[in-house]
């Protein structure tokens, strides 16, 4: 196996750790909790009087929780590596189908998302670098720091007000083709690019001060070509990991913005699981949101070699 | 040769407080340089001597206010007025007609970009040549520097080279666009001693080569001697002396020179005190090996070191950074674990003592590290840093430690009232006599002197290392050496361990080793000492 | 870079030190008024917060009602200043529970060290993976709605932040000269631990418990808005914002005020935390 080929194995490995991780986690907090799983499963639809004992003690043994912990937790994690995680409480049918029905309008929200959020704040960042003006610096350098403090969804509310009410040009609602998806990949856009504007304001700031740029103006280089041509390059791949890891927070970020602008995916689908208490579907949701999580940051990974010669998976696998 | 290739007159550079308010690092600076001439600014940190050279290509920081009366440059018979120029139209000098060699080749290269590419640009961005010429230049101009296979290194990328081929690049983007004066800052202070030497060998033969003029920055007044035709020395913003190398250096003119050339000249100065033979050994380490890293990157920082001290006597230890002289301190010290191997002090072993008995231990061997700006409790007194070990032993009442510490302090001659001040407000070498006074306070009979005088100025070094022979003799003390200064262990120890790669290449007596090192690598390091000659300079 | 320009470099602190901006100030009093109106509202206010005033509905913001009313007539600003209590309190409790338990388990593990150290590690890496509103919806499904359970929710999923930071921080402060010069003297390692590395290490977790503070307030009013925290018709800022959903096309103010107010708040505590965090840099 070449050196690449063997790195691939390993951060794969490394990410089924996660998964198992996370699916652990959730096992933890959901069905050992004080808290009793089968009383919220009946009691979910508010009314928890009036259920038989006999009933109860059936759908423990449905759920194998009159076994022991640990049996349970095998018995789980067996069936979810086979992509079963039970049958969804309140729609009924398979946990995983549900998930799997939702998921692409929720990846294309958040590759939308990824792309605004990259645009943006790269451009606020080389913005607010190469601006001589201080006024306008400082402007530009605070603004990520306004952006990340904004609730999500009173984003979206005043985009809404402002796009779709007053100048008509964008739906408020729905899931209905490319323009229904403008207003929430902004809204969802808005604190991770806040945090790539700033990441690599900083990042430049500091690639700015190194000893090299010093060589470069001695070279004779205009202070435009120094940023663009050279500092960037150095200042941007913590700003790329930035989004790979911030992809998970973005799946989050969708179940509050799902909601406000009326779309079905992946985050609809985990608010309505919460809200109804459906542990098994929850577990889901939370357990494919890391495996989505693992998969991007494993291809962001494979792309810092085309952007860092430094970094070479031969070197970073021994580590 | 006739004409001035550079002429500065009243050159005067502020720095501008955030505060408000601003702080002066030039007055009144007049320098010449001739074509074809080294020109040696000399001084140490904070001396204003990177100011100097930065000026000139008006590469100062943002808070940085540079007035001149002028600052003539006559790069081909043609006298152009740097200070009467724009941004753009200096900056179409820089590189072309000024070259500039950093002080630190680990990282004053792009680290993204390919070494070839680098130099390339020097000729594109002047537009000297077409892309594709610039890289057969650049090509051209690895070879020129010395650096084997130039055609594969210019495709590599700065990681992939070492410390003194990475000067050597930077040599080449200085000279590539064959300028007339070439700006060296500090050229060769973050390299090995080894490389040291080669990499200035090939800075003045190039500039010989292309007849181009040197403004050379340095601290080492040495090396200045050694290899400019001139020197000037800079203190506290202003020049205090200017004249031939040989004449500054010989028949210094300013006390501060004098001085400058007394530290220079320690590698045949006076000892601090007489040599001693050595009584019965205090401490001993048998066989020490210490490896760091994980599985497939393991790195033997110290690979079987055996050593032993002989009551008040001193034992230096010397190499450079990476040596492992540092690792095995902090072995005897018991501050780090060896893999194997054993330290015996007064008849323990210390690799055995566990919990309170290790503690104990500790009483009789001290450290003084070599960093005094990080080595103290930055929230505590200087008073309750001294007492630091009194206080983890209980030694005395309160007022019996308060009167041990104002002991202490005036032992290692500070005012009395620093005791209540914080070390924030004492200068380097005030804190290591802090450092000192703690190390000393609970008796011990060993103290291991880690690089303790490498992070402070030249005359202050001076002044801490006779307060540390000073105290030897009152206290009877036994002292580990550590240090990457021959010069310094030449004056200060009694035996040497020579180290590198982790093991002791050579020992002995130090006039023995220093006179005749056997080893070649003893041999390298005593050759990278620049020994002014006379000679030298009448073959300019 | 270059030690000829320290003068410049070392200057630098003694302003930072100094005064502190208006900005600063300006975080510190919104903050302190938002503390006043959880503990004590009914000073700013002598509106009920609950009761109905059919006659008044959906006024925009006026001399009457300076935040306007909503579809029953009650008046925003009292339903705002009211909200507080619930939204600063769950706060409060969320920072306290993170900072508490991670502070404590950073500690330990950084100066216990060894396999403790390793597997309590691996589960803050997890658990930094895993998106802190999931944790917290996690956290919810299992616990149920309401205030103080999105408050326990909230904490729970910032324990693994404070217990980082804390443990980088006593491993950094740990490996300092000065740590090591106490241990080469024979200080015992409990007093080191408590008298060298606590006072150094804290600052860094009282910086994030100030940004931590604004983050929980969005989570919570997140997880309002969604619905699982505080019940109506007690108002909260998250669902204050959620209940003028349905009048977003026809009175603004209902959903823009609120969220406002949020956004105040949060960015009052990101900058008392900048301020903090650039002042301990300085004296670090």
């Amino acid at each position: 196996m070449g050196a690449p080929a063997r790195y691939v194995a390993g951060r794969l490995a490394q990410g089924a750790v996660v998964i198992w991780a996370a699916f652990t986690v959730t096992f933890v907090i959901l069905y050992l909790l004080p808290s009793d799983p089968v009383s919220i499963m009946l009691s979910q639809g508010g009314d928890s009087t009036g259920v038989s004992e006999e009933a109860e003690s059936r759908l423990r043994a449905e759920f194998g929780l009159d076994q022991p912990v640990l049996v349970q937790y095998a018995t789980a994690l067996w069936r979810a590596l086979h992509g079963d995680f039970g049958d969804s409480i309140t729609l009924g049918g398979a946990v995983i189908g549900h998930i799997l029905q939702a998921l692409p309008q929720t990846v294309l929200l958040t590759a939308v998302t990824a792309v605004i959020a990259v645009a943006g704040g790269v451009g606020l960042a080389v913005a607010a670098s190469a601006t001589r003006s201080r006024t306008l610096r400082r402007v530009l350098t605070n603004l990520p720091s306004v952006a990340v403090s904004l609730p999500s969804f009173w984003v979206g509310m005043v985009l809404i007000q402002l796009f779709s009410f007053r100048l008509h040009l964008f739906p408020a609602l729905g899931n209905g083709g490319f323009a229904t998806l403008v207003l929430p990949a902004v809204t969802l856009a808005v604190p991770t690019g806040a945090v790539v504007a700033q990441v690599l304001y900083n990042n430049l700031s500091g690639a700015l001060r190194q000893a090299f740029v010093e060589v470069l103006r001695a070279k004779g280089l205009s202070e435009r070509r120094i940023l663009l041509g050279h500092a960037l390059r150095v200042a941007v791949l913590p700003a790329l990991t930035l989004v790979g890891m911030n992809i998970a927070a973005m799946l989050a970020g969708a179940i509050v913005i799902e909601t406000v602008f009326g779309r079905s995916g992946l985050g609809r689908l985990t608010e309505a699981a919460v809200s109804e208490q459906d542990i098994p579907l929850v577990q889901g949701v939370v357990v494919v949101s890391a495996a989505v999580f693992v998969l991007v940051n494993l291809v962001v990974d494979l792309l810092y070699p085309l952007v860092d010669p430094r970094i070479s998976h031969r070197a970073t696998a021994a580590s | 040769m006739s004409g001035t290739l550079l002429a500065v007159r009243g050159l005067a550079v502020e720095y501008r407080l955030a505060g408000g308010g601003t702080v002066a690092a030039l007055r009144g600076v007049d320098l010449d340089v001739r074509p074809g001439e080294i020109v040696a600014v000399v001084g140490e940190s904070g001396s204003g001597k990177s100011t100097l050279a930065r000026a000139v290509l008006r590469m100062l920081s943002g808070n940085a206010a540079m007035t001149a009366r002028s600052v003539a440059f006559t790069p081909d018979g043609e006298t152009v007025e740097l200070t009467g120029l724009t941004d753009g139209e200096l900056r179409a000098r820089r590189g072309r007609d000024i070259g500039w060699v950093p002080q630190d080749p680990g990282v004053s290269l792009d680290p993204v970009r390919r070494i070839g590419d680098q130099i390339a640009e020097v000729l594109t961005v002047h537009g000297l040549a077409d892309r594709r010429t610039a890289r057969r230049r650049a090509v051209e101009v690895l070879a020129s520097v010395g650096i084997d296979d130039p055609q594969g290194r210019a495709r590599q990328y700065p990681h992939q080279l070492s410390g003194g081929q990475r000067q050597r690049v930077l040599i080449g983007i200085a000279i590539a666009a064959r300028p007339r004066l070439i700006i060296a800052d500090e050229p060769t202070s973050a390299l090995d001693v080894t490389t040291q030497r080669t990499i200035m060998d090939l800075l003045v033969e190039v500039a010989g080569r292309e007849g181009s003029s040197v403004l050379l920055i340095t601290h080492d007044l040495a090396l200045a001697a050694e290899r400019a035709d001139r020197v000037v020395v800079v203190r506290q913003g202003e020049i205090v002396e200017t004249g031939a190398a040989a004449q500054v250096f010989d028949a210094p003119g300013h006390p501060y020179t004098a001085e400058l050339v007394r530290v220079a000249q320690t590698l045949e100065g006076e000892r601090l005190r007489p040599a001693r033979a050595g009584g019965d050994p205090v401490i001993g380490a048998e066989d020490l090996v210490k490896t760091f890293g994980r599985r497939g990157s393991r790195r033997r920082a110290v690979d079987g070191v055996s050593l032993s001290v002989a009551r008040g006597t001193t034992l230096g230890i010397v190499g450079e950074s990476g040596s492992g002289k540092s690792t095995t301190a902090r072995m005897l010290l018991r501050l780090e674990r060896p893999d194997s191997g054993s330290v015996e002090l007064a008849g323990q072993d210390l690799l055995r003592l566990r919990g309170e008995a290790l503690r104990q231990a500790r009483r009789r061997i001290q450290l003084v590290q070599q960093d005094p700006y990080s080595s103290l409790d930055p929230r505590r007194t200087v008073g309750a840093n001294i007492a630091t070990a009194l206080d983890a032993f209980g030694i005395g009442t309160r007022a019996e430690r308060r009167a041990r510490v104002a002991d202490l302090v005036a032992d290692v001659a500070l005012p009395a009232d620093v005791v209540d001040r914080r070390p924030g407000e004492l200068s380097g070498g005030q804190r290591q006599r802090v450092a000192i006074a703690r190390a000393l306070a609970v008796g011990p009979e060993i103290v291991v002197l880690d690089e303790p005088v490498s992070a402070l100025d030249v005359s202050v070094q001076d002044q801490v290392l006779r307060l540390l022979a000073r105290l030897q003799e009152e206290h009877a003390l036994t002292y580990v050496f550590i240090s990457h200064n021959l010069a310094v262990v030449r004056q200060f120890c009694d035996e040497v361990a020579v180290m590198r790669g982790g093991r002791i290449v050579e020992a002995g007596p130090a006039e023995a080793i220093l006179e005749n090192a056997r080893h070649p690598y003893t041999q390298a390091l005593l050759n990278a000492v620049p020994r002014p000659k006379q000679e030298a300079h009448l073959d300019r | 870079m270059t030690t000829d320009t320290l003068p410049a470099v070392a200057a630098v602190p003694r302003t930072r030190r100094g005064t502190l901006g208006a900005g600063f100030w300006i975080s510190v009093a919104l903050i302190a008024l938002f503390l006043s109106w959880a503990l004590f509202p009914a000073l700013f206010t002598g509106h009920d917060p609950i009761a109905s005033a059919p006659a008044q509905r959906l006024q925009a913001p006026g001399a009457a009602h300076p935040f306007g009313t909503d579809q029953l007539g009650r008046d925003l600003y009292a339903r705002v200043v009211y909200g507080a209590g619930a939204s600063i309190r769950a706060t409060v409790v969320a920072v306290l529970v993170g900072m508490t338990a991670g502070t404590l388990i950073g500690l330990v593990s950084g100066f216990v060290g060894g396999w403790l150290d390793a597997v309590l590690m691996r589960v803050v890496d997890v658990l930094l993976a895993i998106p802190a509103l999931l944790i917290s919806l996690t956290i919810v499904t299992a616990l149920g709605f309401g205030v103080v359970k999105v408050a326990l929710a909230v904490g729970v999923a910032a324990i693994a932040g404070f217990a980082r930071v804390m443990r980088a921080e006593v491993l950094r402060v740990r490996t300092s000269a000065f740590v090591e010069a106490a241990l080469a003297c024979g200080v015992r390692r409990r007093t080191i631990a408590l008298r060298t590395v606590l006072p150094h290490a804290i600052g860094s977790v009282l910086v994030l418990a100030a940004l931590e503070f604004g983050t929980a307030i969005l989570a919570v009013s997140a997880l309002s808005f969604l619905g699982f925290g505080a019940v109506p018709p007690n108002p909260e800022w998250g669902l204050l914002v959620a209940d003028g959903r349905t009048f977003l096309a026809s009175a603004w103010w209902l959903t823009t005020i609120p969220g406002l107010v949020i956004a105040l708040a949060v960015t009052a505590a990101n900058v008392i935390s900048r301020t903090f965090k650039d002042r301990s840099e300085v004296h670090g």
